[in-house]
């Protein structure tokens, strides 16, 4: 394994936790290293050009290694799709980069591709697409030339529709080899309902309704300058670059997209519990309800008490009851998510089968005893916005990562100082928000809880 | 067409402009060893004010007695549960009761052994070492390493353990060095083990989602032991539940004392830091810790089982591995494998890729992993498939052993050839724009093969192979009779 030397192989290595990544002692021993004062975050330098075609692109230089990223942000999406033609997104989306594009046939362009040692790719999810093209910047002309064609020009030449077709039948298929992903999907379902946008899954045996014809006007409804964003950082000068986003892009800023209408989320908290048989000795368990929508005011509030709840590892209150002081699962976590129609309140965990309902008791428990006024403590808050705030220059430590962020924030809505207004929007909550966010966001009598495991209902 | 072609002519001029850029890493890697025996290797990349911190130990799964496998991933977990002054009010307190506990641990593992274990006698004994963890949490503090990290705005701590290898690492601001220094120096020197038997239950638990009830994870365990025979890479990292189970305190005790020394350490910092002020801490806080003798470690994997033929059913959609025994570095084939990684599996034009999955249409997708479970000793090149439905097994077998007929009769091309250079170079270049892949890389190529050098030659070593190195050795260690095949089958 000398080659993928920087990748994880995934089940050669096993990690001490499986979390992402939550007052004081005072320990002698590190006395007068925690008094230094935390490096600043700044607002980095941004190139924000608006070409002619009307595209938005969020540009930075970066000239300490010869490469290049560019990620095109594609306003599209599975809700658009119409009831009948459920795959039609996600298929469109594969075969943007492996079914041809402009001169290329699409065995040619496999090839070009890795001959570049290039990674370029595509995909459609639920309310966008995107193309990523990575590159050694010696080819960075070619590079551009070739995005261009995967946006503009696909050829979805009809054996690859075929092959992304019942690629994506095998991996719908493959979900449920997933206990972790399988519980998920699921437990969407449950909360949004089967037949959502948000949460339906297409029937791999139906995929074949979806003829060349539906991509094609399915990409040309929305892959149009004026709806995408591009982010772009790497060896080159700006300059240079938008040069060859000229070039190469279309001039003409296309039609005016129109979105089809998808019908909002009425939101309802009703308790409701479904049992699934699945793996053999495990229960994996979603539990949870309804989340926030996107721009919500109390979103910092909202944000600190899924810290304070499940979302900040070894220190939240859901790893230290049912991992760190009973042993009873290696995974736990929790927390509110914000989305465009409701994000989602969920509680994850697996655990021994015979030790769920307790798991589950437990964290009913601790979510009735959050949505309770006046229950959270002062070092547990503090903990939780400093190291949310110590660790915010996190955000700002790759050029690339500047510009998506950049592309994201001006996707969703966001102010082009994002960063900062949500490290000041963290640092003004107080217990009494956070208190206030757990009994108006949390809704102990309405938790929907979904259990796969070896046994059947 | 026209690009296609101009191109392939580029290739060349390009790759050694690159070249120097990619040696250009050991100008840039500053060593540092200890009188001690550890090495420290600092490279300073400025931008964000951040750094990545790790200490990496020459120990894994493979330095495992049998009985006791899963142990050395259960010491990684032991060493977040503090120290003598982490994690802890009053370690004088709290001393006596882990005393107990580990007492009473030796106790119920003796009886657990014994011809006919007493139930009624080990539930006793969990009782009590219950209680006593009760007793002794008034005196701790659960978590603190964790919780220091944390609040001084680490943006990743997590640690791994492997076959050949257990790291520890954070991501912290730069002026919270010489802390991360000093919390990651208790961690692997002063371990207290708090809280042993209940995470042994969470390692449990973490050993079921890895196998039982994942398809994929039962299917890799199950490779191994189609490969071997015995011998440390028969088994996975995370050890057997029988064994997990029977994990003592004395057994991590001993884990630690044996490997756990400094020769055996490398500490890796990454980021925007002064060299001359990261050597002062490493010096300050790593130091002070006395030599001692460095472990032995197993030198073959085990002995190979070869023509393996297994076939098992699992609730879950159908897979395929072929997996050919090779050896590894110092050896040189190693490269050639790497080589022959590329030709079959890196990208859509690659063979393996091209022709499954696109051209004859008989598989969702295939990765290829060569190095498995580990690369410190021979091991194993595995091809790894998932048909579409319908497809039988038979089918993918003879058009995977087709291509390796060509891989063992006509020479790569210049064409791809080159490809494959390009793409180690991309991947080398795209690795070096980030801390932590940078310094993983680093601190992966010191603890395996022995020298992080190996990584600033690595594409030299990659250009040098030729179409008849890519012959030799798939014709020896490529062979039909000689490949192992594991098939899973679905059971519902």
């Amino acid at each position: 394994m000398i080659k993928k030397f920087y990748i994880a192989i995934a089940a050669a290595i096993v990690l001490a936790i499986a979390f992402p990544g939550g007052a004081a002692a005072d320990s002698e021993y590190l006395k007068g290293l925690e008094g230094k004062e935390l490096p600043k975050m700044t607002v980095p330098s941004v190139d924000k050009v608006v070409l002619p075609n009307g595209m938005t692109c969020f540009i930075k230089e970066d000239r300490s290694l010869p490469i290049i990223q560019i990620q095109v942000t594609i306003k599209t999406g599975s809700i658009y799709e119409p009831a009948d033609k459920l795959g039609l997104a996600s298929i469109t989306g594969s075969a943007v980069r492996s079914a041809g594009a402009g001169e290329l046939s699409p065995e040619d362009l496999d090839l070009l591709i890795d001959s570049m040692g290039a990674e370029l790719s595509s995909s459609i999810g639920t309310e966008s697409g995107s193309v990523y093209l990575a590159i050694l910047s010696e080819d960075m002309e070619k590079g551009v030339g070739l995005l261009s064609d995967l946006l503009f020009k696909p050829r979805f030449d009809k054996g690859r529709v075929a092959i992304a077709r019942h690629k994506l039948a095998e991996s719908l298929r493959r979900d449920k080899d997933e206990p972790n992903l399988f519980a998920s999907i699921l437990f969407s379902q449950l909360v949004y309902g089967k037949n959502s946008p948000w949460a339906r899954r297409p029937d791999p045996d139906l995929l074949t309704s979806i003829g060349e014809e539906d991509i094609k006007n399915f990409h040309a409804s929305y892959f149009v300058p004026s709806n995408m964003i591009l982010a772009a950082a790497g060896d080159f000068k700006t300059r240079d670059l938008v040069e060859q986003l000229k070039k190469y892009f279309p001039k003409e800023s296309g039609k005016k997209v129109e979105f089809p209408n998808v019908p909002e989320l009425k939101p309802s908290f009703l308790p409701d519990l479904r049992v699934v048989k699945g793996p053999k000795t495990q229960t994996f368990i979603r539990m949870g309800h309804l989340g926030v929508k996107r721009h919500n005011p109390d979103w910092y509030s909202i944000y600190l008490l899924s810290q304070v709840l499940g979302s900040s590892g070894f220190k939240s209150r859901l790893v230290e009851e049912i991992r760190v002081k009973r042993g009873m699962a290696y995974s736990v976590s929790g927390g509110i998510s914000q989305a465009t129609d409701y994000g989602l309140f969920t509680v994850k965990m697996s655990t021994s089968a015979d030790n769920a309902y307790a798991a589950i008791n437990l964290a009913k428990e601790q979510i009735k005893k959050l949505s309770k006024h006046g229950e959270i403590s002062d070092e547990e808050l503090d903990l939780a916005k400093r190291s949310l705030l110590a660790s915010s220059i996190f955000e700002l430590d790759g050029s690339f990562k500047i510009v998506s962020d950049r592309a994201r924030f001006m996707f969703y809505g966001y102010p082009s100082n994002y960063w900062i207004k949500a490290y000041e929007g963290i640092a003004r909550v107080s217990k009494d928000d956070v208190e206030d966010a757990a009994s108006k966001y949390l809704h102990p009598d309405g938790i929907k809880i979904l259990m796969l495991g070896p046994t059947e209902e | 067409m026209r690009i296609f072609l101009r191109f392939i002519a580029a290739v060349f001029i390009i790759f050694f402009a690159f070249s120097a850029e990619a040696s250009n890493l050991s100008q840039r890697v500053h060593e540092v060893q200890l009188k001690n025996g550890m090495k420290w290797l600092i490279v300073r990349r400025t931008g964000a004010p951040v750094f990545f911190g790790a200490v990496i130990l020459r120990v894994g799964g493979l330095n495992e007695t049998p009985g006791k496998t899963g142990l050395a991933h259960m010491f990684e977990h032991m060493a977040f549960k503090g120290s003598t002054r982490l994690g802890t009010k009053d370690y004088d307190q709290e001393k006596p009761l882990l005393r107990m506990i580990e007492d009473l641990g030796e106790l119920r593992e003796e009886e657990e052994r014994s011809k006919k274990p007493d139930r009624m006698k080990i539930e006793q004994i969990d009782l009590w070492i219950k209680n006593f963890e009760k007793e002794a949490d008034e005196y701790r503090l659960k978590n603190e390493v964790w919780e220091i990290l944390m609040r001084n705005g680490a943006n990743e701590i997590n640690a791994f353990t492997s076959k050949d290898m257990t790291a520890y690492y954070a991501s912290m601001p730069k002026n919270r060095l010489e802390l991360w220094a000093r919390v990651a120096a208790e961690m692997v020197f002063d371990p207290v083990f708090r809280e042993f038997y209940i995470e042994r239950d969470v390692v449990a638990d973490e050993r079921r989602s890895l196998t039982e009830n994942n398809p994929n994870g039962e299917m890799a365990e199950r490779i191994l032991r189609a490969a071997y025979k015995d011998g440390p890479y028969r088994s996975s990292t995370i050890g057997s539940m029988e064994d997990i189970e029977n994990l003592t305190i004395a057994d991590a005790r001993e884990f630690h004392r044996r490997y756990y020394v400094p020769g055996n350490m490398v500490g890796i910092i990454v980021g925007d830091v002064s060299i001359t002020n990261a050597k002062k801490i490493i010096q300050k806080v790593f130091g002070g810790y006395e030599r001692r003798p460095l472990p032995e470690a197993p030198l073959h994997s085990g002995e190979w089982k070869r023509g393996t033929y297994e076939r098992f059913a699992f609730n879950s959609e159908p897979s395929i591995a072929i997996a050919y025994h090779k050896p590894t570095l110092p050896d040189k084939d190693e490269y050639v494998f790497d080589v022959i990684t590329s030709l079959l599996c890196e990208g859509r034009s690659s063979r393996l890729e091209k022709k499954l999955v696109y051209d004859e249409k008989l598989a969702r997708g295939i990765s290829c992993s060569n190095g498995y479970p580990g690369s410190r000793l021979d091991n194993l090149l595995i091809l790894w498939i998932e048909p579409l439905t319908g497809v039988p097994s038979k089918k993918i077998l003879s058009a995977v052993e087709e291509e390796i007929e060509i891989l063992r009769t006509s020479p790569a091309s210049a064409g791809d050839l080159a490809r494959v250079r390009k793409q180690v170079l991309a991947e080398i270049m795209f690795a070096l724009d980030d801390n932590r892949s940078l310094g993983m890389a680093l601190g992966r190529f010191d603890a395996v093969f022995g020298d992080w050098r190996i990584l600033a030659d690595y594409p030299e070593m990659i250009s040098a192979v030729t179409p008849e190195d890519v012959i030799k050795v798939s014709n020896k260690f490529m062979t039909k009779d000689d490949r192992i095949v594991v098939e899973r089958v679905k059971s519902r």
